[in-house]
């Protein structure tokens, strides 16, 4: 009878109740619709990482901490048995989409055409293995990229930041729009351009100056046993990159290419990415291929993408804490709201109270009557909410608003992610089911200390 | 349905005793003494009027002997229970199983209908909901309100509710049935109904009603008298 009574006293005050069921419901919208805007940064930011990074990084042991002053001497000396040794393992095969060996490193470019040269950061990546990555796509984010134009089967390709064709002076020659090679582009050579050019010439004696219609690029860097080694590459193309001191600066060529340059045929390089087909098994999985590689003798340091890179967790960290922020701001609203709502209900039936504590009812029977009321009265707010956070944002969704995060080059599709997070949806219903029972605590409790006599009288 | 005999408690001849017993109330700066020494005892097994006139200590009397006021002073037994030292919960437990309260504005819940405001005093008793609901209906029959179970308090005339409320007061088959001017509200032939259906049920359960009035006209008897004046017992006669 408690919740049949329950219910008649929220019909009672009809209005009221609808009033305050409505300001739970637009609150909690607004919290379940931001809340899915953060969910959305999850998945896409995660899948935006994933396709560059994969899910797991190997590296040899020390090279995250000492490999940039040292990267010769953290550099992992045969990949393939890194490898195979992961895939040696069933249950980490079956889970594995791309597994693909990867190079850093940096040097010296020059551009033969334009007689300048620039410092450079390089990423050799297998060109298959480095696209399959790029489809990876397991909440259906619909952000799948467009794989870079590179191919395996011709090592001497690359593609280059835009900042870095400007600062080099192929903005022309690759027809890049809002580019304009740099104003000095036609100056004397300096000594360091002469050096290079001379060394070039005397390392690389006749080779084309482009391929295909493809500008050339000559690479200098330090090889494995110290001196210095030149390869040439044709770029491709020049693609924006996220973070502007890359696009300034990177070189992405094939992997044979870098270790042609670095470690001439030795099988090394700087880590081994593991893209998984289930995101959800990454701790696991994680596990054990340290222990796989452990097993093998393989010193070797294993790390999520976002151990590597702690921008993941430093973006969703702070969308977490506005979340809690904003979250806080209109549980104190909806607290408000139902204190009100509850002194009223309260006040109106003190009358009441003092009736049913006179037939012989405790403080807590009334105190609960109370408490059934409110908790109903948060629970259709909730639910009220709940249904106003899925059909909004299914009519945003359809929207196919777009925007780039912090971390990205690419946009990703704005999507407010409610459906979808079963957890924030139940986690929202239940916060604002307890926000409201608690703030109607107080107001029952002023109730039921009213002495019985003084109720029965209270006009 | 369980037995319709009234819970007995005590083995005295008398429900309540008074002894020594004050209360004042306090309004603002002003204290106001609304019972002063008062002694006597309200006799078991009849109808117990309260005489007197508006501000005499009638009500105060009343809410001292429902339990649901404490007095100042003195001491006060009832069903051999000395009540002013009994907690805030185990005095709910007595009111629950001892004793039925009428209201002079009826104070029916007002989203209840008639039969769930009767009921509803048996939520805390160990029956099933269907105990619960034949009990109840059983009652608004003696009451005559049979044909009008469903019927909310704003759908019921003022005698009607009156009617609900009896029955509510009984249908915990109370020792003491304690009523506050309970016809204060309504016309005189609705009063005389009210009366003499209080009068019919005390007759037949053998209850112990105590009711207070200012209206001479409805103390007649069989029965006993206690007429206070300015917070005290003036006298107290048995009527025949």
């Amino acid at each position: 009878m408690i919740w049949s009574i329950a219910i008649r006293n929220l019909l009672r005050n009809g209005r009221r109740s609808l009033m305050t069921i409505l300001a739970i419901g637009v609150s909690g919208m607004a919290i379940l619709l931001f809340g899915g805007f953060v969910t959305s940064i999850w998945y896409g930011l995660q899948t935006s990482i994933v396709q560059e990074q994969g899910h797991i990084q190997i590296f040899k042991r020390g090279y995250q901490d000492y490999g940039a002053a040292d990267p010769d001497a953290y550099t992992m000396d045969d990949y393939p048995a890194v490898i195979d040794a992961i895939l040696s393992v069933p249950a980490i095969r079956e889970d594995v989409a791309v597994i693909t060996p990867q190079i850093q490193m940096g040097g010296i470019a020059g551009n033969p055409e334009g007689n300048s040269s620039k410092a450079f950061i390089g990423k050799g990546v297998v060109p298959s293995d480095y696209n399959a990555m790029r489809t990876w796509d397991y909440w259906a984010q619909g952000t799948q990229l467009a794989p870079v134009p590179l191919v395996d089967d011709d090592p001497e390709g690359a593609i280059i930041g835009v900042g870095m064709a400007r600062m080099i002076g192929l903005c022309d020659e690759l027809n890049l729009a809002q580019c304009q090679d740099p104003p000095t582009a036609d100056a004397p050579d300096g000594p360091i351009d002469e050096d290079f050019s001379d060394l070039v010439s005397a390392e690389l004696p006749g080779t084309a100056q482009e391929k295909d219609g493809r500008p050339r690029l000559d690479l200098l860097a330090a090889s494995s046993g110290g001196a210095p080694n030149i390869v040439s590459v044709f770029v491709n193309a020049a693609q924006t990159q996220a973070i502007r001191a890359v696009d300034n600066a990177l070189i992405m060529l094939t992997f044979d290419q870098a270790r042609r340059l670095l470690y001439g045929n030795e099988p090394r390089a700087t880590l081994v990415v593991v893209q998984l087909k289930d995101p959800t098994t990454l701790s696991e999985t994680k596990g054990m291929i340290a222990e796989a590689l452990e097993a093998e003798g393989l010193d070797m340091e294993v790390l999520a993408f976002n151990e590597v890179d702690p921008t993941f967790n430093r973006v969703f960290a702070m969308f977490s804490f506005i979340f809690v922020v904003v979250s806080l701001v209109l549980a104190v609203v909806i607290v408000f709201t139902i204190i009100n709502t509850v002194t009223m209900n309260v006040m109106e039936r003190v009358n009441e109270v003092g009736t049913v504590r006179a037939l012989g009812f405790k403080r807590f029977d009334v105190f609960r009557q109370f408490m059934a009321e409110s908790f109903l009265l948060g629970l259709v707010g909730a639910l009220t909410a709940m249904a106003l956070g899925i059909v909004v944002s299914t009519q945003f969704n359809s929207a196919g608003m777009q925007w780039t995060p912090p971390s990205n080059a690419a946009p990703l599709t704005l999507e407010l992610m409610v459906a979808e997070n079963l957890l924030l949806v139940a986690g929202t219903v239940g916060f604002l089911t307890l926000v409201t029972v608690l703030s109607s605590i107080l107001p029952a409790t002023k109730a039921i200390r009213i002495p019985i006599v003084r109720a029965l009288h209270y006009a | 349905m369980k037995s319709a005999a009234p819970q007995t408690r005590g083995t005295t001849d008398h429900v309540a005793e008074f002894s020594g017993v004050s209360k004042s109330y306090k309004t603002g700066r002003v204290k106001f003494q609304a019972l002063r020494d008062v002694s006597g005892r309200i006799p078991r097994g009849c109808t117990s009027y309260i005489f007197g006139p508006s501000g005499s200590g009638k009500t105060t009397f009343l809410n001292l002997l429902g339990v649901i006021d404490r007095p100042d002073a003195g001491d006060i037994t009832i069903l051999d229970t000395p009540v002013r030292t009994l907690s805030d919960s185990a005095a709910a437990d007595f009111r629950m199983q001892h004793i039925g309260y009428i209201f002079q504005n009826f104070n029916l819940i007002p989203v209840l209908n008639a039969v769930e405001n009767v009921e509803y005093v048996l939520l805390r008793r160990d029956l099933t909901r269907a105990e619960r609901r034949d009990r109840a209906s059983a009652y608004l029959e003696k009451v005559g309100l049979g044909e009008l179970l469903k019927r909310r308090p704003g759908e019921l005339s003022g005698g009607q509710r009156q009617r609900v409320a009896v029955a509510r007061a009984l249908v915990g088959e109370p020792s003491l049935v304690v009523a506050d001017e309970p016809t204060a509200n309504l016309d005189s032939r609705t009063t005389r109904e009210i009366v003499d259906l209080m009068r019919s049920m005390q007759e037949e359960l053998k209850t112990t009603f105590v009711f207070c009035t200012h209206d001479v006209d409805l103390v007649t008897g069989p029965g006993s008298l206690v007429h206070i004046v300015d917070g005290q017992i003036t006298h107290m006669e048995r009527l025949s």
